[in-house]
């Protein structure tokens, strides 16, 4: 009995510091959460420092402490400074694979043309990658950048499919260009790269060849320089639309007024012969 | 005559009623049948791709119970089309070769366009234009033989581009890969055109046009009044006095309860046609009228 006394109360001692060092949101949110804290940055601008809460709590870091990104934060806060957030702490593999990626070349010329892990995933309500709402929010997400990427990914038969709300079987954005060690076509290691890109087919289609993996995905039918063959067909099936209606779409008007004007006629002579009872007019 | 046997004794049988004129023969009928149930559920499951972004696609295709459901749906569709096509030319085929009919493919009798269609569009403009006499049209009307060739187009060209991306991997062993993306846009495009075509056109000139508004029961009862055999078929008519052969077209009327049937589901299915018909329309407009702000500007 005192044995078990001492033990606990000697855990109870050994955690005291950890639970002031691991700080539950609540604590951090008495002042986050209010929706006016700012901090002027050196360049003039101010950012917000706010944290919607509930965000937090629905993403799917959700349980951890604030104090597991936001490592370096001291009893000092908020007058010390407080660490980068470093996702390669838990996320090791990932942060390496990007760290090869174009994007983190191009990050570290210039962090405003490039994403980093936040700039995709976002910071405070970071969903799970697989998850539904995540998917949903994807290729909107490199179409910030990738603009006519994802324009001509809404043309194909998967992009359509995800559109109306079907992600389950079909590719998003990383399903081919892989998800952190993008890398771009001309590299042989690319995914989409002319040695590879059957094997990215293959993926999801088991009996594709080469020249099903020929077909440019991101054909664009609105660019006449670059893709003449989806242009010129565009085209044609344009023109087709134009003659059958620019023939049609007359012919039925004026058969429409014609019809109306012999009606009028009838009704004023009503001696001459009668219409005819047909097709059972309501 | 192909439906001489059939017409002879339904005449017999209906003496004393008032006599119809039979336009369609029972398989002629069926054959529309089918082609109406493939065509509407192709429409509906396949337009809603189409239009994607749009919140009338994304409501059509939770209609329909999501697209799972449509994309099996849009296939079944598919095979009922080839499985009309075939019977289409079945009876073609039997009808040429069993039956000898002559007149299948060329003459009054036949749906191949004539010289006299030419003139019949030359004089139904200048009726639209100035009144006066319609044209004397025979068996079949030229905007009829329009809709069948339009038909027939679009019905080769859906098939086998949308043949081409229900099998991609197939056809890109005999074809090249930009095949697929070709077949992407055109079986998108003719099929917006087809359904487009279908409920503005060809609704207008069969059911919508005051003659026959709102709806035209010969497609169900494949029977027209003799009055309106007169005014709508004048050379049809003259020819078969002349033949003596007026009796073997009349039939007695086709039952009340199969034209209330015909008529209901046809003035819904006419309802259904031309809203998604409206959406299209509307959807293309706005895009297209979008995109010219954006290049102006």
């Amino acid at each position: 009995m005192k044995i078990r006394g001492i033990f606990y109360s000697s855990l109870l001692t050994l955690l005291l510091p950890l639970a002031v060092w691991a700080q539950e949101p609540a604590d951090c949110l008495s002042c986050h959460g209010d929706k006016e804290l700012k901090k002027d940055l050196a360049d003039g601008k101010t950012q917000t420092l706010f944290v919607e809460q509930k965000d937090y709590l629905q993403s799917v870091h959700g349980n951890l402490s604030c104090t597991s990104c936001h490592t370096g934060i001291t009893a000092s806060h908020p007058q010390d400074q407080p660490g980068k957030v470093d996702c390669g702490i838990c996320h090791a593999q990932e942060t390496e694979a990007y760290k090869k990626s174009i994007h983190a070349q191009a990050f570290e010329a210039d962090p405003s043309a490039s994403p980093d892990c936040l700039r995709c995933h976002g910071t405070h309500q970071v969903q799970k990658s697989g998850s539904e709402k995540y998917k949903k929010t994807a290729v909107d997400q490199c179409g910030e950048c990738h603009a006519d990427y994802r324009r001509t990914y809404f043309d194909t038969y998967h992009g359509k499919v995800v559109s109306l709300g079907e992600t389950k079987d079909m590719p998003l954005c990383w399903d081919c260009h892989s998800a952190h060690e993008i890398l771009p076509m001309a590299d042989p290691q690319s995914n989409v790269s002319k040695e590879r890109v059957l094997a990215t087919c293959l993926y999801c289609h088991p009996d594709a060849n080469t020249k099903f993996a020929q077909y440019n995905v991101h054909s664009d039918k609105y660019s006449y320089k670059n893709d003449p063959i989806s242009f010129w067909t565009y085209f044609v099936m344009v023109l087709i639309v134009f003659f059958a209606f620019g023939l049609w779409v007359p012919h039925t008007i004026l058969w429409f007024i014609r019809d109306w004007l012999e009606n009028r006629k009838k009704k004023k002579n009503p001696e001459t012969k009668p219409p005819a009872e047909s097709g059972g007019g309501a | 005559m192909s439906e001489t046997a059939q017409i002879q004794t339904q005449a017999h049988s209906g003496q004393g009623e008032e006599r119809e004129i039979l336009r369609l023969s029972g398989y002629q009928r069926f054959i529309h049948l089918l082609v109406v149930i493939a065509f509407f559920i192709l429409t509906f499951t396949g337009i809603p791709l189409k239009f994607h972004d749009w919140a009338w696609a994304k409501l059509i295709i939770q209609a329909l119970g999501g697209y799972e459901v449509a994309r099996y749906l849009h296939r079944a569709g598919a095979i009922l089309t080839f499985l009309y096509i075939f019977l289409y030319f079945a009876e073609v085929a039997y009808r040429f070769i069993i039956k000898r009919e002559k007149g299948l493919f060329w003459g009054p009798d036949s749906i191949i366009p004539r010289v006299e269609d030419i003139t019949h569009v030359v004089q139904m403009v200048i009726w639209f234009l100035i009144g006066g006499k319609r044209p004397k049209i025979d068996r079949w009307a030229y905007w009829e033989k329009f809709d069948f060739f339009a038909e027939a187009w679009g019905n080769f060209l859906l098939g086998l581009t949308g043949l081409i991306l229900w099998f991609p991997a197939f056809f890109t062993r005999l074809l090249p890969g930009f095949a697929i993306g070709m077949s992407t846009i055109i079986h998108g495009i003719e099929a917006s055109l087809a359904v487009c075509f279908i409920f503005f056109i060809h609704f207008f000139n069969a059911h919508l046009r005051r003659a026959k508004f709102p709806m035209d029961m010969v497609i169900v009862t494949g029977r027209m009044s003799m009055q309106e055999f007169e005014e709508d078929r004048p050379a049809e008519l003259e020819r078969v006095k002349k033949d003596n052969a007026l009796f073997w077209h009349q039939v007695p009327p086709a039952s009340p309860a199969l034209a209330k049937v015909g008529k209901t589901v046809g003035l819904i299915l006419l309802a259904l046609g031309l809203g998604i018909s409206v959406c299209i329309t509307y959807s293309v407009f706005f895009d297209w009228i979008s995109r010219l702000i954006r290049f102006i500007s």
